[in-house]
């Protein structure tokens, strides 16, 4: 009559079944992180979320009469919401994005309304969101208790364990699979279909040992589930693309003139396509903002806007060279950390007192993509391959706590913290090693988010809108948390400076005179800040306090605000 | 069983999931401030943990003898919840400690901080205290079975829920509740006391003759009162001499 399952093939779905469950919310978690630039937070919901549909999932299951039947059909709607859950995260963010903008441009970015309505976006996209991860889990929450179900059935003895360990083994194989083999290696949209079709593949095998009936509903049910999957497959490039391009360039076109929104989306295709490159750390994208304008690109680290082609300059001069007219000291030996696209060392080796430079990058695939990609090569100028450069890669961490030799000046140039893993890069515990590794007379210079009172205007540079303009108490609150932090860490001299909207801090031990005459000074190293800007640098207010309470540890961390989702 | 009812069993069930997930994020999070790496380090340990426990599961019924004479589930629990508050406690100074030892040591010796010897045995270390952590755990959900079972029939999925759900407080609070406020090591003795009165509660609930069991929960919980009250010195002591070696170099 009917047959049915071994235990070991019970427990070896019991291992799969798990180990998908765990991709799917690593999955979720992991590119929501990435889209919103908040990470610690949406993890943290995601996995909530996922975890609490277990929860419920796991106290529905324990009804049914047919485990085996019910088994199927959680499987199939698992793998069709699974497997298009990257796809469907793409479409509402991209939604989201779009929607946003168009709104924003009709409007005054402050206004109340505005505000409102972003405020009404933004609910509406987490809820989605957060609703299908809550169905994933939900479906992954039955599993468990079905298989325990079919085991009861076949009346074999104490399995509950049992199960309960290959669950548990099969959730490690999952996230060791995810974290070593998937992530870095592919396409996420990949991943969620490749997943998918594991879940699929569970309802093919149930069918051919013939432990379930095969219905015509089943058959149209398996058959439309995997046309799903093979479809989105064939086409994940394609659907990609036009989530980058949404993403990236829907702004930029929205405000050229002449053009209406809705001819984005009949043109996306004629738009150069976004150059994604993948590291075992980060995404790296590399547009062209403007449709007509070739020259200029833009490089996005997961997808934070880096720098432009055509005004990186202004930041990587600012960084470098105001620091270096202030301190009268020549410096010799330079530690550069981060900074693996090679801009900022192009700029220190304009200095030809400057004998050695030390450079810390943790991602070896940016080391390599400045230094032998021509777009990167032709900005940098092959700085990387100047023989006074020492490139390093390693954790800037790590190598701090373990230097013994002291530098005359040390470039910080680290993402802005969105993430307890950043957080520490800022934290008292690396300034302190900072500290040690500081000459005396020397100076530490680092790219940080300070804000200003003055009212920013809203720009349509690199592609990108600045609507974070008015000053709050949040951002009084995010300067004196960096400059407290930077204070305790030994700092007593702390000068923040901004130039063309980016701010830098800039720091020194006790005793080292600063020289503010920076306009009078030899221009020649500035091809593109003028005197203006220069006479600007003085001239801003940065409100802070200095508090021991607001510290940045790594044993109690503080993140600084940052305006991104 | 004493007073123990099914809706208090629950209870425990989502507190000792709390705090089991709570005491392997902390250890994460510990470990990312001496081997670098957040991100890996909280892959590791979930999924060390998430291993171990099930190790924990399978060994069951193995563990079990190992651990009592008699199979008397309670005891067992209660012994349980003991060793995983005093681990729990320690392990982020024992992370913090073991790694200084290494940091003495002369660059040319062979156990110099940076040889091979030295990080391995680092590694080693860090990583048995997850797995010790992860099968102590491993061993509570079946045994909450079984105590559930005995209380009402075919409760087991229900009691999984609850496990689920002691989880997902857990992971959550820890990021967005715990660690902007507390100093990582203060956590560490905060879960361990409400790990040890979940314990003590259990010990009463179900009427637990064993006086000495009692006794060295009272004790534990002295200890980590002892640290609460100079926490902050004790903090500052550790960090200072272990961490940045003042006074060393």
């Amino acid at each position: 009559m009917k047959k049915s399952l071994r235990p070991y093939e019970l427990l070896t779905l019991a291992l799969l079944l798990s180990a998908c469950s765990i991709t799917y919310e690593l999955l979720m978690a992991n590119t929501l992180a990435i889209m919103t630039g908040s990470y610690i937070w949406w993890q943290s919901i995601t996995i909530g979320v996922y975890i609490g549909g277990l929860g419920v999932g796991s106290s529905l299951a324990g009804k049914s009469q047919d485990p085996l039947k019910e088994l199927f059909w959680v499987e199939i709607i698992l793998s069709s919401l699974g497997g298009l859950s990257v796809f469907l995260l793409y479409l509402l963010h991209g939604g989201y994005h779009s929607s946003d903008f168009l709104f924003y441009i009709q409007n005054d970015y402050s206004s109340p309304v505005y505000q409102q309505y972003n405020l009404l976006l933004k609910s509406v996209f987490i809820f989605f969101v957060q609703a299908l991860t809550f169905f994933i889990g939900l479906l992954s929450g039955f599993e468990i208790p079905l298989v325990m179900r079919i085991f009861k059935q076949e009346k074999a003895e104490e399995m509950d364990h049992k199960v309960l360990g290959f669950n548990y083994i099969g959730t490690l194989f999952g996230s060791v699979c995810f974290a070593f083999f998937l992530i870095p290696k592919v396409n996420v949209l990949a991943i969620s279909i490749i997943v998918g079709l594991v879940n699929i593949f569970v309802c093919y095998y149930l069918f051919a040992r013939g432990v379930i009936k095969i219905s015509p509903k089943k058959s149209l049910a398996l058959f439309f589930t995997s046309f799903l999957l093979f479809f989105l497959g064939s086409n994940i490039n394609k659907v990609e693309q036009y989530y980058l391009k949404t993403f990236y360039l829907f702004k930029s076109f929205a405000t050229l003139p002449g053009t209406r929104p809705i001819h984005f989306f009949q043109k996306i295709d004629q738009f150069n396509p976004v150059e994604r490159l993948k590291s075992k750390y980060q995404f790296i994208d590399i547009y062209q903002p403007d449709p007509f304008d070739k020259s200029e690109k833009v490089m996005a680290i997961d997808m934070n806007f880096q720098f432009s082609s055509q005004n990186e300059q202004y930041y990587h001069e600012a960084f470098v060279h105001i620091p270096l007219s202030m301190i009268q000291v020549n410096p010799k030996r330079v530690l550069v950390l981060g900074g693996g696209d090679g801009l900022l060392i192009r700029e220190i080796l304009k200095h030809s007192e400057i004998e050695n430079i030390v450079h810390v990058e943790l991602d070896e695939f940016v080391l390599d993509v400045a230094k032998n990609r021509k777009f990167f090569k032709e900005l940098n100028r092959s700085s990387l391959e100047d023989p006074r450069v020492e490139s390093i890669v390693g954790d800037a961490f790590y190598f701090l706590r373990n230097n013994k030799k002291k530098f005359d000046a040390i470039f910080i140039d680290f993402p802005y913290p969105n993430s307890y893993n950043l957080a520490r890069l800022y934290s008292i515990e690396f300034y302190r090693f900072v500290f040690q590794s500081l000459e005396a007379n020397g100076f530490v210079v680092l790219d940080a988010p300070i804000h200003d009172k003055r009212s920013e205007i809203p720009t349509h540079e690199y592609g990108q809108v600045v609507v974070d303009n008015v000053f709050r108490e949040e951002d009084e609150q995010s300067n004196s948390i960096l400059l407290s932090t930077a204070y305790f860490a030994g700092f007593p001299q702390l000068f923040p400076y901004k130039v063309n909207h980016e701010s830098f801090l800039l720091m020194t031990k006790e005793g080292v005179a600063l020289h503010y005459d920076i306009d009078q000074k030899n221009l020649s190293y500035y091809e593109r800040i003028t005197q203006v800007d220069l006479r600007e640098v003085m001239r801003l207010k940065y409100p802070y306090k200095i508090d021991p309470s607001l510290i940045n540890s790594l044993f109690r961390p503080k993140l600084l605000r940052n305006s991104n989702f | 069983m004493g007073n123990l009812r099914f809706s208090v069993l629950c209870f425990f069930a989502v507190a000792v999931a709390c705090c089991s997930i709570l005491y392997e994020l902390l250890l994460a999070q510990t470990l990312a401030t001496t081997m670098g790496n957040t991100t890996l380090r909280y892959n590791i340990t979930i999924g060390l943990y998430i291993a171990s426990m099930g190790v924990g599961a399978l060994c069951y019924d193995r563990l079990l003898s190992l651990f009592s004479s008699k199979r008397s589930e309670i005891e067992l629990f209660i012994k349980i919840e003991c060793l995983l508050a005093f681990f729990g406690l320690c392990a982020p100074f024992l992370v913090l400690i073991f790694d200084s030892f290494f940091q003495s040591f002369n660059e040319s010796s062979f156990l110099s901080y940076q040889s091979t010897l030295a990080q391995s045995l680092i590694f080693v270390f860090n990583h048995l205290l997850i797995v010790l952590i992860g099968v102590l755990s491993g061993l509570e959900l079946p045994l909450l079975m079984k105590l559930a079972s005995n209380l009402r029939e075919k409760s087991e999925t229900k009691i999984l829920m609850y496990d689920y759900f002691g989880t997902l407080i857990g992971a959550v609070s820890f990021p967005i509740l715990l660690v902007p406020y507390i100093h990582l090591f203060t956590m560490a003795a905060i879960i361990s006391t409400i790990n040890l009165l979940v314990a003590f509660l259990f010990a009463i609930f179900t009427d637990v003759k064993r006086r000495d069991l009692v006794a060295v929960i009272f004790f534990l919980v002295f200890i980590n009162g002892i640290y609460l009250v100079f926490h902050q010195n004790v903090n500052e002591f550790v960090i200072e001499r272990f961490y940045f070696m003042e006074g060393t170099f």
